[in-house]
Order: structure tokens, then C-alpha cells, then sequence
């Protein structure tokens, strides 16, 4: 059973879909999953699914379970995975208002394993 | 002699340094002499990894991080643990590895033990009476009492979290543990311990937002000699009632529909 680390991301790259809706969101250890659907620039539907910290990590972030709910429309900044599989981790979200939640703190250098 | 051994490694390292800033005057504890004053210091406060910081790193290291948790680095491991730290499969460090993982706090929601506990990227609380100090830890939740002034038993049972009692020696918090299992982890890149271990933790608030933890590991079953390690934490505002669970299902369900397609061989 595995579940830490990010040696599956490509860390050095940052994904971003800017009119990405939520599907689901799931609240839980070892770490919250962010599902949503986005258009890429061949104009397919893509259904992504981004890792994200754990709840008590996401907390002090300013985060709440309903922070992001099925439907919202925002634009979602991520790692993807290496392998080609529509699968990242995340690391901060824009609302259309301009407000901006990060998941992991901007640095120069990736998150490291949580 | 171990403790003479111990208390000269200390000395020698540099670990005890004692300041007096942040010492407060209270009440003294319940088996004092009457009339005597006991200095304790404020650790008040939630503590955890700088923000930046990537959670709590992967290992224990020295004040200069020249450890990195591999064979190479200058940790004086004994031939077995050595051959152990190469035999396990961590998720973290140099060689990290998302697949077959043995990490048994992954595995099998083990408890996380100590020191590890002080690399995930969650809280600690002190709580702080005359008898017993207690540790809070957010991950788990779970928590330690130190039992302040009293001596260890004659060779305690081994547990997952060991025997700790505790002193203040000027501003510093002292917390000396044995009586472990030898299951856990010392880190997140798999160094072992045996049940000999025996860890002196020092907690320093070296200004109001810093605390500075000091560690000596004296296990001569695993370790040629004793070696140190240390961690800076900050003052954590918000997040210390938001505890962390370690759920087998919830591992499971992860592993299933994040892990595993993202560890898939690429197509």
C-alpha cells in the first residue's frame, strides 16, 4: 500500500486549465482527491483527478470541505503525472473573483512528500 | 557509564545550550521540597515544519544536513542496520519509490513512533503541569506523557512510544526515552532502531516563533556510537484541531484511484 511522495509527477512542469469544473471532491486521508472536467486545446473533455493534502494540512491553508463543490469553475494550477495519465498533484486553485487558495506554498522548489 | 557517555556526546555536540530568555517562575511541582521555585519555560503554543519547508523533510538530520539517509552519508550504522536501511523501500528521500512500498506506517497504519512523528507535516502541543508534561501530537492523533522528575523503571516493557521522563535544565525541556519497540522507523527513508534505543530529546523556544529540537540517539545495537540530529520548527497559526487519521480504507481507496494509475508504466 502506497500512497506518499511525489516521484510520480513531473515537478518541474506546471499544468493549468483555466475554466476547469469540479466534479467531486473527496475530504480524506492521506490526502483530499480534486476530480474535474476540462477542454483541452483540441477541444476534448479531459477528466482529471489531482491529489491534494491531507484535511489537517489543507485547514490552516484556509481550506474548508466546501472551499470547492461540484459545478464551481476555476482555474486549477498542477503537476501532472509523468506517464502521460490524467492524474496530478495540486498546487492552488483561482476563483473568478480573483481569490486564489493554494494547496502547497509557491517556491522555486516542488513540494516534497507529505 | 552510558549516561556519562551520553551527557559527554551532548557536550561535545554542542547541544545544550541554555539561555535565559523565555524562562517563566511558577508554582513547583507536587514532590518538591516546599518553598523551592522551579524555572519552567513557556513552550506554549502550536509547533510545526516553516511554511516552504515541503512538510517536515525526510529525515532526522544533523544542524548541517549533511545526513541524507543513504548508505554514504556519516551515519555510524551498525553492518545489520545498514543492511536493513538497503533492504526497505521508502516512499521518501533519495530513494523513494511509489511501488511495494515496506514502510510499515504506510503498510499498515503502524504507529509513526519517535521521532519520526516530527517529520510529517502536522502539529505538536505542549502541555505543560508540574508532574507530567504532555506532547499533543496532531498526526494520529495521538500523545506522549513525560513524566517530569522521576526515574525510568528497571527495564520498562517495550511499546511503540517508549518510556519518557523529563526535566528542565535551565530554558530546555529534556525528555529521555527507552522502553521502545524496535518496529518503527526513525525516519521517513527507513532507518531502523532496536528495542535498545534510547533518545534524549531537547526543546528549546529559542525566540517566540522558533522552538529548536535537539535529539541524541544512543543505540549501540543499531549504532556504532551515539549521533545527533536536530529540527527547527515555527509557531503554527490555525490548523492544530484538524487531526490527522491513519485509516486503512482510506489507504486503500487512495492507492486504488490515485497511485496506482499514476505509478502505471507510461502507455
Amino acid at each position: 500500500m502506497a500512497h506518499h511522495g511525489n516521484a510520480g509527477y513531473d515537478m518541474t512542469t506546471m499544468t493549468t486549465f483555466q475554466k476547469a469544473t469540479i466534479t467531486e471532491i473527496e475530504w480524506t486521508n492521506p490526502h483530499c482527491q480534486i476530480r474535474f472536467d476540462a477542454t483541452n486545446d483540441k477541444g476534448a473533455l479531459e477528466h482529471w483527478t489531482l491529489e491534494a493534502p491531507p484535511p489537517s494540512m489543507l485547514a490552516p491553508r484556509e481550506w474548508v470541505r466546501k472551499s470547492l463543490q461540484a459545478g464551481d469553475v476555476i482555474t486549477i494550477y498542477f503537476h501532472a503525472a509523468k506517464n502521460g495519465s490524467p492524474f496530478g498533484i495540486i498546487q492552488k486553485v483561482e476563483f473568478p473573483n480573483g481569490k486564489v487558495l493554494h494547496a502547497y506554498p509557491d517556491r522555486d522548489t516542488a513540494p516534497k512528500s507529505e | 557509564m552510558r549516561n556519562l557517555l551520553l551527557h559527554s556526546a551532548a557536550v561535545a555536540l554542542g547541544l545544550v545550550v541554555l539561555s535565559p530568555a523565555s524562562v517563566a517562575q511558577t508554582s513547583p511541582p507536587a514532590n518538591s521540597k516546599p518553598g523551592a521555585q522551579v524555572q519552567t519555560p513557556d513552550l506554549s503554543g502550536d509547533w510545526g515544519a516553516p511554511l516552504g519547508s515541503g512538510g517536515g523533510g525526510f529525515i532526522i538530520s544533523d544542524p548541517g544536513e549533511k545526513k541524507t539517509g543513504t548508505a554514504q552519508d556519516d551515519t555510524p550504522y551498525q553492518p545489520w542496520a545498514l543492511a536493513k536501511l538497503n533492504s526497505e523501500r521508502p516512499e521518501g528521500g533519495p530513494r523513494a519509490t511509489f511501488e511495494n512500498t515496506t514502510d510499515p506506517r504506510i503498510k499498515y497504519c503502524d504507529p509513526i513512533g519517535v521521532p519520526r512523528i516530527y517529520l510529517v507535516p502536522t502539529q505538536f502541543r505542549f502541555v505543560q503541569t508540574p508532574d507530567i508534561v504532555y506532547i499533543l501530537y496532531q498526526y494520529g492523533p495521538t500523545w506522549r506523557p513525560i513524566l517530569m522528575g522521576r526515574p525510568h523503571r528497571q527495564e520498562p516493557d517495550p511499546t511503540w512510544w517508549g518510556e519518557s521522563v523529563g526535566k528542565y535544565e535551565g530554558d530546555t525541556l529534556v525528555v529521555d526515552s527507552i522502553g521502545f519497540n524496535d518496529k518503527t522507523w526513525l525516519d521517513h527513508v527507513g532507518r531502523p532502531h532496536s528495542d535498545q534505543m534510547h533518545l534524549v530529546e531537547k526543546f528549546r523556544r529559542v525566540n517566540h516563533d522558533t522552538l529548536q529540537m535537539d535529539l541524541i540517539f544512543d543505540d549501540p545495537k543499531a549504532y556504532t556510537k551515539p549521533w545527533a540530529g536536530q529540527k527547527i520548527f515555527k509557531l503554527q497559526h490555525g490548523g492544530f484541531d484538524d487531526a490527522y487519521a491513519c485509516s486503512m480504507s482510506e489507504y486503500e481507496h487512495f492507492q486504488k484511484s490515485v497511485t496506482d494509475p499514476v505509478v502505471a508504466p507510461k502507455k
